[in-house]
């Protein structure tokens, strides 16, 4: 394969050759390293590929063997080159392109940020406009290593913050910092405060000095488990303070409102299965569509599927192409009956309290009630949940 | 008079010694891949080639191969590659 392209690249001749003696002509050939492939018998003569370095070659070998030789076929850059020579306007275009591609070469046109979990990419891309660091800036005003201490500096959670550039891409690598992640032993000095107001179910203090005992009422952000452990004399006195990573398994019962309500009357969308397409062409921000005739349909969907071009994936350019669905409906007014409405609220209730159980939180009590009137379906009550708590936060610095 | 089907004294020392004989008494190199595929290495010309037939000079003896719709990939000094339907590989005393 690569030898197929380089050969075209370089340009070859397909040649037919007539001699008295095709042995010597072949061996004359091989002992002057002439590369011949494609050798083939053809009607008392033989045909064959070589290079055009070879061909020149060639020439004082042939006159040697008494050969007699034809080009029956020339291939490759060189000669498609020479032979459009005249086409002023494609060679125009050739080098506008190419031109246009080296001008879009020194700019962003794709960020791609992974590794985030606290701040969406959203938040980054925006804080990136403002940081002029954004589709469609200049690759060399960029300063990588600026970007990734004002990244840190920006978003606390960032532990690690990679930015680079690869082709037309910025890439942002976020490692955030997961503190649960880390050994004890790892752990900065740091106490433990209430991330929801309640009451302590239960606290089983590891390391450090609990500030709450069962029972008690918090408000969020309230210290319960301190770094500080002071160090007493034999006289019981406050000598000095040593710190640690506060560690506890801390539960917290917190009482939530729960409010949920839909109307009963609703409309609903019942597609017919007609649909039209159209395509898309997106140059910066500029765009070209050729959207079906909006018409055709009263009431309709429009749905869009983009696609960024590029040579890589890291080579991206600043067009789009896509194609554009309209997708034909009907709107339908309904009502549900009064069962209806509370078998749905129903399911709605159970799949949030679903929700509410993965993330390890245990519901205690649960007073929501359904009810419906004449217009619309509610549930409302309050949730007694008892999860965990505790979070970390530096320590609170104490002149000793 | 060398006894009939003993090896030469050189030959003996070489393969005592496990050096490929191809390399010391430039015998050719033929690998095949089926009937389709034929690579050979240490030969030193072409004596006749056509569709049905392929006639190699090498050091030691003649080699004939014969075979359908014969194709030579390529042909250098050190080496040649020949595709099409392989029938028998025979050598020949010179």
């Amino acid at each position: 394969m690569m030898a197929n392209i380089q050969r075209q690249m370089k340009g070859y001749v397909r040649i037919r050759v007539h001699t008295v003696s095709y042995d010597r002509f072949l061996n004359i050939c091989a002992l002057h390293n002439l590369y011949i492939w494609d050798l083939k018998p053809v009607e008392n003569a033989y045909e064959m590929n070589l290079s055009i370095e070879a061909f020149r070659r060639l020439k004082p070998l042939a006159r040697k063997t008494g050969t007699h030789i034809r080009i029956i076929k020339k291939c490759g850059l060189p000669f498609w080159l020479f032979r459009n020579r005249h086409r002023k306007a494609f060679a125009a275009g050739f080098v506008g392109g190419a031109s246009l591609l080296f001008l879009f070469s020194f700019f962003i046109w794709n960020i791609e940020v992974s590794g985030n979990r606290s701040a969406s990419a959203e938040v980054i891309y925006r804080y990136l406009k403002e940081e002029k660091a954004t589709y469609g800036t200049l690759k060399n005003t960029i300063d990588c290593k600026k970007l990734q201490a004002d990244l840190r500096e920006k978003f606390p959670d960032f532990l690690w913050v990679s930015a680079k550039i690869k082709g037309t891409s910025l890439l942002i690598d976020v490692k955030e910092n997961d503190l649960q992640d880390l050994t004890p032993e790892e752990l900065p000095e740091s106490d433990l405060i209430a991330g929801t107001a309640g009451t302590i179910e239960r606290i089983i203090t590891r390391q450090g000095r609990p500030q709450v005992h069962v029972g008690d009422r918090v408000k969020k952000g309230d210290l319960l488990v301190s770094s500080e452990i002071p160090i007493l004399n034999d006289e019981k006195e406050v000598t000095g303070y040593e710190y640690c990573a506060a560690d506890a398994d801390i539960l917290i019962k917190t009482v939530y409102e729960y409010r949920d309500s839909f109307p009963l009357l609703y409309e609903e969308k019942l597609y017919t299965g007609r649909e039209k397409s159209g395509f898309l062409i997106q140059l910066g921000s500029q765009l070209f569509s050729l959207k079906p005739q909006k018409e055709s349909y009263q009431a309709y969907d429009l749905v869009t599927e983009e696609r960024q071009f590029g040579f890589s994936r890291y080579f991206k350019l600043p067009l789009f192409y896509g194609r554009i669905y309209m997708r034909e409906y009907r709107l339908i007014k309904k009502r549900y009956s009064s069962g209806e409405a509370i078998a749905r609220m129903q399911e709605k209730t159970e799949k949030n309290m679903e929700k509410i159980r993965e993330k390890g939180v245990q519901i205690f009590e649960n007073d929501v009630k359904i009810e419906t009137d004449e217009k619309s379906c509610s549930a409302s009550g309050q949730l007694t949940l008892i999860q965990k708590t505790g979070k970390r936060v530096e320590r609170t610095k104490t002149d000793s | 008079m060398r006894r009939k089907g003993k090896k030469p004294f050189g030959r003996v020392l070489t393969d005592a010694a496990g050096i490929p004989p191809e390399l010391v008494s430039s015998l050719p190199l033929l690998s095949m891949t089926g009937q389709e595929e034929l690579f050979i290495e240490n030969f030193k010309g072409i004596l006749q080639y056509t569709d049905a037939v392929l006639l190699l000079q090498t050091k030691a003896c003649l080699l004939r191969i014969e075979g359908q719709h014969l194709f030579l990939v390529y042909y250098t000094k050190d080496a040649l590659k020949l595709t099409g339907t392989i029938t028998s590989v025979c050598f020949l005393t010179s």
